[in-house]
């Protein structure tokens, strides 16, 4: 099975050795740790924030609950996974999808054995779908990603209420689900992934359009604890599983079929999870040292607990870190000068000890380098050697950016130190949290070097500053950008295309395909600047394959070589397990550990 | 007696208006967030933006905005806390749900905590008036000063770290959704909230004793009472305690009521999900009808108690009853 | 303890006061004997250890106070050496005492009845009912109208006149047989004075109960008393039985209070009669305490300090010049 053999290369990168509990772990293999899996046993997570919106998934996708929908309670009609050449799409609820050529008529083949949960308890039918799709593009849901369904065909009208269905969903029978675009919009299959798109029973929809998530009936291997006491037809009380701010319980959904599953058949070893929420990070950080949480859901575990475990030979084991598709970066404006000189912003990326910012928000555990500006994951790590501003150990190469700032206009004598009166008092606005404070003044510091005096200015409201192009703010710093993790299409078109300038669009800080009378108006004395425009069109309307990847890296190494940002480092995602679990797969597919696939040691 | 409690319950209704006047306008008038913006994530010319804005109302005038959290105060079944206006703008879960949720909690956390408080302070204060200058007398003092000086924050952390991480002997904090705040209470959860409790609050309490009871040990009718041959103890419980005890009814009783409300940094540090945190993120969040509801709660709750106190003290202390036109 | 010995012997008893500057005497070397159903009157201004000597005699002394010497014997009993608890017995039931001020002396937050019922409850094995009663017929014994009413009534809804006599009824309940009153009408007015006074006599004689009655006001001494003790400075400087001490006294501090009694019988001509100066704190040993306002001093009384002694037929005096005054209590020489 294709997830098989996913579980089998995508090595597991924690593994421990079955320790205390047990007691003989040591006989069969001397330091070779066992991968048997272990079903059985509690999952304890943590969880730092609660659910927004009671957790209903049409209506906020924070990493709690969205990392436990995934695995565990909401299927999809099909899950993606990232590839360098293009994505490819494994079958969750539908068998493979049939694409027509044009990219505009899909069909899909539910597989038999899919059912919802108690309370609904029956299979999944493709009207299901229907009702969910009208749910997401119906005003009263507010679902965050109702611009996904609109490209269907009649959405908009049924939408503004002028229709009473959507003309491009057919359900021709139970279990085939027909949906026609009425445009091609690439991303539309890969957005079905999202948990915003998992059935939800038409039973259940009327009266909880604000509450839905306490309600919540699983199509996974997992269910909230509750759930089956739950009176459909009814007075509805929530499921006691999950109580607001304190707790939420899963146990096994007797309703799911294995045989039903290629994802999550083979697996599913926990006999329950049990999320705390609200505690700290350092809370947390005590229970899983001694073993009363196995990990925690969101939040950064605290800087002490990754120190002493990433260098302690003994806990490294216990550390899973894997790279995000989301970026952090510094901009500057092109058309703020001294800016608008590509010297003096190819100095820029010269100079950055970027070791340093590593170093300022805790290690390499919390985050990679950055050398371009789409995250590494979105490409597929196809540029993964691709360095311009490489320097060694990353930081920074004084020399290097001299001699390029030699060559800019605004140094009159050559000697590689901006001298012009545009080089003193550049603003630079940063956040005033740690570590961007302190993030903003490193880079203010490198900058020196090559004559820039940045004017820092840490400030709780900067956004309302840089939203308007008219304040002319030349740099910003310690911003952060993800892009889904198969395709770079959400980084670059709202933060490099000129549809995205300005307040009531926002995110195109460094103002790329300004035209000149926006410029003029603007009152910047620069009257053009770059545009990426074009390109960026032009790749996002290719279809998903290799063309359009290659498409994406050629623009990523132009925008990169622009210097228009110094990209300086890519998040990641860094947990740390109890010794109780054995181990912690990660999951391409849910770019999470995948919860369902966790063994636990017996006796934990 | 009647018209006593009416004037109490309308003074009250008074306060309660005038509280929650204060916090609409001061949520208006401090850097709040646009919770439309904050629900649904849109640009601010987005369909779902402008739907948001109209569904919570916020285009409205100002009046008919507070007209609105206005008749959710009305204590009558279906209008108080009712479910259309009352609601988290994060979570969209009714400020009536999460608070029924939550109080148990909160409640096991407060009375616990002031029911230890008294069986602590009590008794060493008096013990403190009662032989001044002595070592139980410096204990006191000492506790005071320890009391007034740890920050709660501080000193349940230190609880948790020794107790629960070091020594293994006290549970950790934060409570699994199976166990309701009765069994949390059984199974030891509370024992070191509830210590905290006692160094948050203690102070007041041993201070006002210790110089109450010296006091009332060198009045005339203590002398009197020895003089009648009344036995120590007995002067200690009905002369001595009996005279301090409405100074310190009036400090429990706010503290109570303090306490119900949420003690907000304890219930932090210890992940107890009750009406403090509930209030306090709320806060935080600029969740406007959260921080109402909660605020419209913690009023009505002290407000109860100051009549409650009131009532007391009618039988605590026969002067107040007969007062000039008091009652 | 016999019961046929006197209800107070009280000999050479010294009491000071604790200060930071040291041991302050408060009662110096006092004697007096109190027979049974005798009504001894102390007399002094504010500061002659006359309300500190009841108080010790009580065993209500604070702690800051000291008995530094001599004996307290009821009927033959050394309170000094008894026990709390021994004591504890007495107080209230055989020794009881009076106090100045009704209103700070009762407890604000019981009523009367309670109060007097505790009296009762704390040394006689009665149930509540019996108690009740029993401070019922107390206070209608004092001349309380509607005594079962008065009785649920708290301190403050009672006037002045009529919390003393719930005082009185508190003490006198158990029928005590030695009654100590400290100033009992001083915070009174002066018309409900004589009542109070009165009531208490009615009562005593009743029972034939002794008092020792503290006040600074000569007229209730010459009304009320058998025996005169008059204080000055922590001692006493004149002590014999009222008639007595009235007709000739013998000592120039008794003699100049009597001259700055108002009588309300002769019109007042010119200034009213009053002693210059205060008594002193911390008197010398080796004078007369009385020295530096006494108009007669003379060399010896600021050499030696002049000892209690007999200077007449059940009369003593501390003056060295005791045997020189005459009726009037002017040296004649």
């Amino acid at each position: 099975m294709r997830a098989k053999r996913l579980f089998a290369t995508l090595t597991v990168s924690v593994l421990v050795t079955l320790g205390a509990c047990s007691g003989d772990g040591g006989t069969e293999d001397e330091g070779t740790p066992t991968t048997e899996a272990q079903p059985g046993g509690t999952l304890r997570l943590g969880a730092v924030k609660d659910c927004r919106a009671a957790c209903d998934p049409q209506r906020q996708q924070d990493q709690f609950p969205t990392t436990l929908f995934d695995c565990c309670l909401l299927r999809t009609l099909v899950k993606v996974e990232p590839a360098p050449e293009g994505p490819t799409f494994i079958g969750d609820i539908s068998e493979d999808p049939v694409v027509s050529d044009d990219g505009l008529e899909f069909e899909f083949t539910l597989r038999e054995g899919v059912r919802f949960g108690p309370p609904i308890d029956r299979p999944v039918t493709a009207e299901d779908f229907i009702a969910t799709f009208e749910r997401a593009l119906s005003p009263a849901t507010e679902a965050f990603d109702a611009a996904n369904y609109r490209v269907i065909e009649g959405a908009e009208e049924f939408a503004a209420g002028e229709a009473p269905t959507i003309s491009g969903l057919e359900a021709p029978s139970p279990n085939v689900l027909r949906i026609r675009l009425s445009e091609a919009a690439p991303l539309f299959l890969p957005n079905l992934a999202s948990v915003s798109a998992a059935p939800i029973p038409p039973e259940l929809m009327q009266g909880h359009a604000k509450d839905y998530g306490r309600f919540l009936v699983s199509t996974g291997p997992y269910m909230v604890e509750g759930i089956d006491a739950v009176d459909v037809s009814g007075q509805q009380e929530p499921a006691s599983g999950y109580r607001p701010g304190q707790a939420l319980v899963l146990v096994r959904n007797p309703a799911w079929d294995r045989a039903s599953d290629p994802i999550r058949g083979d697996y599913a070893y926990p006999d329950s999870v049990e999320v705390t929420i609200g505690g700290s990070v350092e809370d947390y950080s005590l229970k899983i040292d001694r073993g009363e949480l196995d990990m925690q859901i969101d939040g950064t575990p605290p800087a002490s607990a990754l120190r002493r475990y990433s260098t302690d030979e003994a806990l490294q084991a216990r550390v899973v870190t894997e790279e995000t598709a989301a970026v952090v970066y510094s901009t500057m404006t092109v058309a703020a000068p001294p800016f608008d000189d590509e010297h003096v912003r190819r100095a820029v990326n010269w100079i950055v000890d970027k070791s340093a910012v590593i170093r300022l928000i805790g290690g390499p555990l919390n985050g990679t380098v950055a050398h371009h500006v789409f995250p590494n994951v979105s490409i597929g790590g196809a540029l993964a050697d691709y360095r311009p501003f490489g320097t060694a150990n990353d930081a920074g190469d004084p020399e290097r950016a001299m001699e390029e700032m030699a060559q800019s206009a605004y140094d009159s004598d050559g000697d590689g130190r901006c001298d012009a009166p545009e080089c003193t008092g550049v603003i630079m606005l940063g956040s005033p949290e740690s570590p961007g404070a302190e993030i903003a003044q490193s880079i203010a510091d490198d900058l020196e070097a090559i004559g820039l005096e940045i004017d820092v200015q840490l400030l709780e409201n900067r956004y309302e500053l840089l939203d308007e192009p008219s304040n002319r703010v030349p740099m910003n710093t310690w911003a952060a950008w993800g892009t889904a993790p198969y395709d770079p299409s959400e980084i670059a078109g709202p933060v490099f295309h000129s549809e995205f300038i300005g307040p009531k669009a926002c995110c195109n800080e460094v103002l790329l395909g300004a035209t000149p009378s926006q410029l003029d108006g603007w009152g910047f004395a620069s009257d053009s600047v770059p545009s990426v425009d074009a390109d960026i069109e032009a790749c996002d309307q290719m279809p998903l394959g290799q063309q359009r990847s290659d498409c994406w890296v050629a623009l990523n190494q132009r925008i990169t070589e622009m210097a228009v940002w110094i990209p300086l480092y890519e998040e990641k995602i860094t947990r740390i397990v109890s010794e109780n679990v054995v181990a912690a797969p990660w999951s391409p597919l849910y770019q999470f550990i995948a919860f369902e696939q966790v063994s636990l040691s017996p006796d934990g | 007696m009647l018209w006593f409690l009416l004037r109490r319950v309308v003074f009250g209704a008074l306060v309660l208006f005038a509280v929650s006047v204060l916090t609409f306008l001061m949520y208006f008038k401090l850097p709040a967030g646009d919770p439309a913006r904050m629900i649904t994530r849109k640009p601010t010319e987005s369909r779902e933006y402008q739907l948001a804005r109209e569904r919570l109302g916020l285009d409205d005038p100002i009046l008919v905005q507070y007209a609105r959290f206005a008749r959710g105060m009305i204590p009558l079944p279906g209008l108080f806390l009712d479910e259309d206006v009352y609601f988290s703008y994060q979570s969209n879960i009714a400020v009536k749900d999460e608070l029924l949720l939550r109080a148990p909690y909160t409640i096991a956390l407060g009375v616990g905590g002031v029911v230890l408080t008294l069986l602590i302070t009590v008794p060493l204060g008096v013990a403190a008036g009662l032989r001044p200058r002595s070592r139980t007398d410096s204990t006191a003092g000492a506790f005071v000063l320890a009391s007034i000086s740890i920050p709660p924050f501080w000193l349940g952390g230190l609880l948790l770290f020794v107790f629960w991480f070091k020594l293994g002997i006290a549970p950790s904090s934060g409570i699994p959704a199976s166990e309701s705040a009765w069994e949390a209470v059984l199974a030891g959860r509370f024992i070191l909230p509830w210590i905290t409790t006692v160094v948050a609050l203690g102070a007041i309490y041993v201070q006002l004793l210790r110089s109450e009871v010296s006091e009332v040990m060198g009045s005339d009718y203590v002398r009197t009472a020895r003089a009648k041959g009344v036995p120590r103890r007995r002067i200690v419980v009905r002369h001595v305690v009996r005279g301090s005890l409405s100074s310190v009814v009036t400090v429990l009783a706010y503290d109570v009521a303090t306490v119900v409300a949420g003690a907000v940094v304890i219930e932090t540090v210890f992940n107890i999900p009750g009406i403090g945190r509930y209030a306090v993120e709320a806060v935080t969040a600029s969740d406007l009808p959260v921080v109402m509801g909660t605020t419209v709660v913690f009023a009505v709750a002290i407000v109860v108690t100051g009549i409650v106190l009131d009532v007391a003290y009618l039988y605590l202390d026969p002067r107040v009853r007969y007062g000039e036109g008091s009652i | 303890m016999s019961p046929g010995a006197s209800p107070l012997e009280i000999d050479g008893l010294s009491v000071s006061f604790r200060t930071p500057e040291g041991l302050v005497p408060a009662v110096r070397d006092v004697s007096l004997r109190v027979a049974e159903g005798q009504r001894v009157g102390v007399v002094g201004e504010s500061g002659s250890g006359k309300s500190t000597l009841l108080l010790a005699v009580m065993g209500l002394l604070d702690h800051g106070v000291v008995i530094e010497g001599g004996s307290i014997l009821y009927r033959g009993r050394d309170l000094r050496s008894s026990s709390a608890e021994e004591l504890r017995r007495l107080q209230g039931s055989e020794i009881v005492m009076v106090f100045q001020d009704p209103l700070t002396s009762l407890h604000p937050l019981h009523t009367v009845g309670w109060q007097i019922e505790e009296a009762i409850t704390c040394h006689r094995d009665v149930g509540k009912a019996e108690a009740r009663r029993i401070a019922v017929s107390a206070l209608r014994d004092v001349g309380l109208p509607e005594a079962a009413r008065r009785a649920r009534q708290y301190p403050h809804e009672l006037s002045g006149g009529m919390r003393q006599r719930v005082m009185i009824a508190m003490a006198l309940a158990l029928r005590p047989s030695l009654i100590l009153a400290d100033e009992p009408t001083t915070a009174l007015d002066v018309t409900v004075q004589a009542q109070v006074l009165d009531l208490l006599e009615d009562v005593r004689s009743e029972i034939g109960a002794a008092v020792v009655l503290v006040t600074h006001d000569l007229a209730v001494i010459a009304q009320r008393t058998d025996r005169t003790v008059v204080m000055y400075a922590g001692s006493i400087v004149e002590e014999s039985s009222t008639a007595r001490i009235f007709r000739r006294p013998r000592h120039p501090y008794t003699a100049a209070l009597m001259e700055s009694l108002v009588r309300h019988d002769v019109r007042p001509v010119g200034e009213l009669p009053f002693i210059p100066g205060a008594p002193p704190a911390f008197p010398p040993p080796e004078a007369c305490s009385f020295a530096p306002r006494c108009r007669y001093a003379e060399e010896l009384c600021w050499t030696v300090a002049p000892p209690l002694r007999i200077v007449d037929s059940d009369h003593r005096s501390a003056c060295h010049l005791a045997e020189s005054f005459d009726g009037e209590g002017v040296r004649t020489k």
